[in-house]
C-alpha cells in the first residue's frame, strides 16, 4: 500500500469520525422515531466504515491517527524546511 | 430547536459530500484499496437514498417542475411557464432587465422579475392564473405542455 492510500484512508476516517458525532447529535435532536432509526442506522453504517478503514491501515502497521513512515503531515515541510 | 427538515437538509448534504470525497478516494488509490473505497461508496449512497426518500415523503426536499420526484402538473401563471422547460434556456429575469417574453410582443401577462424563483403555490402578485391556459391544473390534465413546438412532460 503507498503512502498516497494511507493519507487517503486517513482523510476519509476524519471525515468518517466527524460524521459519526454529527449523527449521533442529531439523533439526540429529533422527535421522529422513523427519523431518530434513520439517523442511528448512518450512524452505525458510519461506524463500520471507520472499523473497516482502521482494519486497512492496520494492515500495514499504522495506527488511525499516526504518521506512516515517510509520510510528511500537512504543513510540516515547510515548517521543518531548513531556512536560506 | 433544529428543526427536522433543516437537520435532514444538512445531512443530505453531508451524505453527497461523504460519496464525493470516496469517488476521488476511489480513482486516486491503489488497487489493494479500490475495492474497499468502493464498498464504502455504495454504502453511503444507499444511506443518501434513503434520506432522500424520507425527505420527499415528508415534502421537505425542494422539487421543482422538472426535477426528479415532482409529480404535479407544471404550473403557469397567466400563461406563463415560471419555470424553463427543460432543454428550454431560461431568460434572466434580474432586476432592470427587459421582460423577454413581453419584449418579443408575445401577448402575455407581465411576470414581476423573479416570479418564476418563487414555488409554484406562491403566485405572484398582480398576476391572476388562467384556468384555461394551456397546461394549467385542472382535472384531466396530464401535464404536458407544448413549447416551441416540442412536447414537455411532467417527471
Amino acid at each position: 500500500m503507498a503512502f498516497r492510500d494511507v493519507d487517503l484512508i486517513q482523510t476519509c476516517l476524519a471525515d468518517k469520525r466527524t460524521m459519526v458525532n454529527k449523527l449521533n447529535f442529531y439523533a439526540n435532536q429529533v422527535t421522529d422515531p422513523t427519523l431518530r432509526g434513520l439517523i442511528q442506522d448512518m450512524a452505525n453504517v458510519q461506524n463500520r466504515h471507520v472499523q473497516v478503514l482502521s482494519q486497512a491501515l492496520s494492515r500495514v502497521g499504522v495506527q488511525p491517527g499516526q504518521i506512516a513512515p515517510g509520510q510528511a503531515p500537512y504543513g510540516a515541510a515547510a515548517i521543518s524546511a531548513p531556512r536560506p | 430547536m433544529i428543526q427536522e427538515r433543516d437537520i435532514v437538509n444538512d445531512l443530505l448534504k453531508d451524505a453527497r459530500f461523504l460519496v464525493t470525497c470516496e469517488s476521488f478516494c476511489s480513482v486516486e488509490s491503489s488497487p489493494q484499496i479500490k475495492g474497499t473505497f468502493l464498498d464504502v461508496i455504495r454504502e453511503d449512497q444507499d444511506q443518501h437514498t434513503r434520506l432522500f426518500q424520507f425527505a420527499l415523503s415528508k415534502g421537505w426536499y425542494s422539487t421543482l417542475w422538472g426535477d426528479i420526484g415532482y409529480q404535479q402538473p407544471a404550473p403557469t401563471f397567466a400563461g406563463v411557464q415560471p419555470y424553463a422547460a427543460p432543454g428550454v434556456a431560461q431568460p434572466y429575469a434580474g432586476p432592470g432587465t427587459v421582460q423577454p417574453y413581453a419584449a418579443q410582443g408575445a401577448n402575455v401577462a407581465q411576470v414581476q422579475p423573479g416570479a418564476w424563483l418563487q414555488p409554484p403555490w406562491q403566485q405572484p402578485a398582480g398576476v391572476t392564473p388562467l384556468a384555461a391556459a394551456p397546461g394549467g391544473a385542472r382535472p384531466g390534465n396530464t401535464g404536458r405542455i407544448e413549447v416551441a413546438g416540442r412536447e414537455y412532460g411532467p417527471y
